[in-house]
């Protein structure tokens, strides 16, 4: 009796329970897509980089740091000094750091001044080391690494020469055209922002800007990264990502 | 004593001042047909919820069949009503989009005690007496014109063969003749069960067809 009074009162109505049932619907669609693209996030964050404990920069959003950091999306606001860098990674609970320099770029794709500890322990998706197709890592000042996307839209090879621009625009007015970067390794593809990025030494990047009267304006992430010590305490050793 | 009132005082709630209720002593012996009569305002209909359960007084005694009603709760009090009291709406209150027998059914199914096959047989029963016919029953009571919808309401009332039979005004929206023709009817019913009635009306014309007449005024004093 009661299912027949239920549904012929749903059925005398039936202009509003349309519209509620559309309402609900709209309303779980978009709580499952919101859900969906969270968990998409996450899990793209999860691949693009792992084993990070801490992200470092000069003060700023935290979603901004984790943008240009990691994503290589948006511009750093502003550096940190080399010596907070280096009090840092003294701290025993630091078992390793990778400076990041961010600021430059080369026909749109960004440069990243990083040091060696980049390809010793940078590591994406489930722990996964960065691999080289071509080369090794860079040892002379002016070496460069190319993420695998790099290399091919732009079809260079190890050994090919490059001049890296200042800023971030396609077409920059100021090349550092008086210090070309020769090619010395090029990544394997990783699925993450690492395939568009040029890795050059730390020192590259401060000697490309040597010239510049006011010095590097857009040094921004330094880092420096020491090897984990063996067997050390998980929750004490802190693996760095410095910006 | 089948309905019985002991200093029964009630007042809504929006207007405590003004007392609409004041009885002293009222009651309706079994198988009575008693018609309560006044001018609209004066309190009938509310001295009807008071007096089913509909509402509660304020203080004072309510008895039914020999039990308090003003003592019972919500739960208790619905209950009792299905299972005891018919009651006929001044506006009838059937289910607009259930017909006929869907709303006497539903009203069965709130009493306890029904045996569901019996049902369906009843209800064309009443529905029969009532002269209704049988084009009209499964037409949503909508549907129904207010003289159709009226006999609905007795027979919704008469479902569950209740001991006490209220009816508010349902006499109001039908000529003399309609209105004649549905009270031979419905006493017909109500004499043949030994139906305790209690009837509110402000015309006087049909005074023929009860067994007492009284005037709200003469048992219910109003106070401000
Ligand atoms: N729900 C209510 N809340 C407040 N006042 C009400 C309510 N129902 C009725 N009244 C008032 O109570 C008085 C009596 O109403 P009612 O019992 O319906 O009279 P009758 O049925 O005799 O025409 C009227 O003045 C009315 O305005
Ligand atoms: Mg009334």
């Amino acid at each position: 009796m009661f299912l027949t009074v239920a549904s012929k009162s749903l059925l005398n109505r039936k202009g509003s329970v349309a519209m509620t049932l559309m309402a609900i619907s709209v309303a779980i669609f978009v709580l499952l897509g919101i859900e969906h693209v969270r968990q998409q996030a996450r899990d793209s964050f999860a691949s693009t980089v792992s084993g990070v404990d801490l992200i470092v920069g000069a003060k700023t959003g935290s979603l901004n740091l984790l943008l240009y950091s990691v994503f290589r999306i948006g511009s750093p606001t502003d550096n940190i000094r080399w010596e907070t860098y280096e009090q840092v990674v003294a701290d025993p609970a630091v078992s390793w750091a990778i400076p990041i320099s961010l600021g430059d770029s080369h026909e749109g794709y960004r440069v990243v001044g990083t040091t060696s500890a980049y390809f010793d322990h940078f590591s994406y998706g489930k722990k996964r080391r960065i691999e080289f197709t071509n080369g090794a890592p860079f040892e002379g000042t002016f070496d460069a690494v190319l993420g695998s996307e790099v290399a091919k839209t732009l079809g260079y090879k190890v050994d090919s020469q490059i001049v890296l621009a200042h800023g971030l625009a396609t077409t920059s007015f100021s090349l550092h055209d008086n210090k070309p970067f020769t090619v010395v390794g090029i990544l394997a593809p990783t699925g993450t922002p690492v395939d568009q990025t040029i890795h050059v030494p730390l020192q590259g990047i401060d000697a490309m800007h040597s010239d510049w009267p006011q010095g590097p304006a857009n040094l921004t992430i330094k880092s420096v990264s020491r090897p984990a010590p063996p067997r050390r305490n998980r929750r004490a050793s802190l693996r760095l990502c410095w910006a | 004593m089948t309905i019985e009132l002991h200093g029964v005082a009630f007042s809504y709630a929006n207007d405590a001042t003004k007392s609409l209720l004041n009885i002293d002593h009222w009651s309706v012996a079994r198988g009575e047909r008693v018609l309560v009569h006044g001018p609209s305002g004066s309190g009938k209909s509310t001295l009807l919820n008071v007096m089913g359960g509909l509402l509660t007084c304020n203080v004072g005694e309510v008895t039914l069949l020999g039990e308090r009603l003003d003592t019972m709760n919500a739960r208790q009090r619905d209950q009792f009503r299905a299972n005891h009291v018919g009651y006929v709406f001044q506006r009838f209150n059937l289910v607009p989009y259930l017909n006929a027998i869907e709303n006497i059914e539903l009203a069965s199914t709130f009493a306890a005690g029904k045996q569901r096959s019996s049902v369906r047989e009843e209800a064309t029963d009443l529905l029969h007496s009532l002269n209704v016919i049988p084009s009209d029953w499964s037409k949503p009571t909508s549907h129904l014109s207010m003289g159709q919808q009226q006999r609905v309401a007795i027979a919704r009332a008469l479902i569950n063969t209740p001991e006490i039979l209220i009816a508010d005004e349902p006499t109001s929206s039908l000529d003399a003749e309609n209105r004649d023709n549905f009270l031979r009817l419905l006493l017909g019913l109500v004499a043949e069960k030994n139906t305790t009635l209690v009837f509110v009306s402000h015309d006087l014309a049909i005074a023929q067809y009860f067994t007492r007449v009284q005037a709200l005024s003469e048992f219910n004093q109003e106070h401000c």
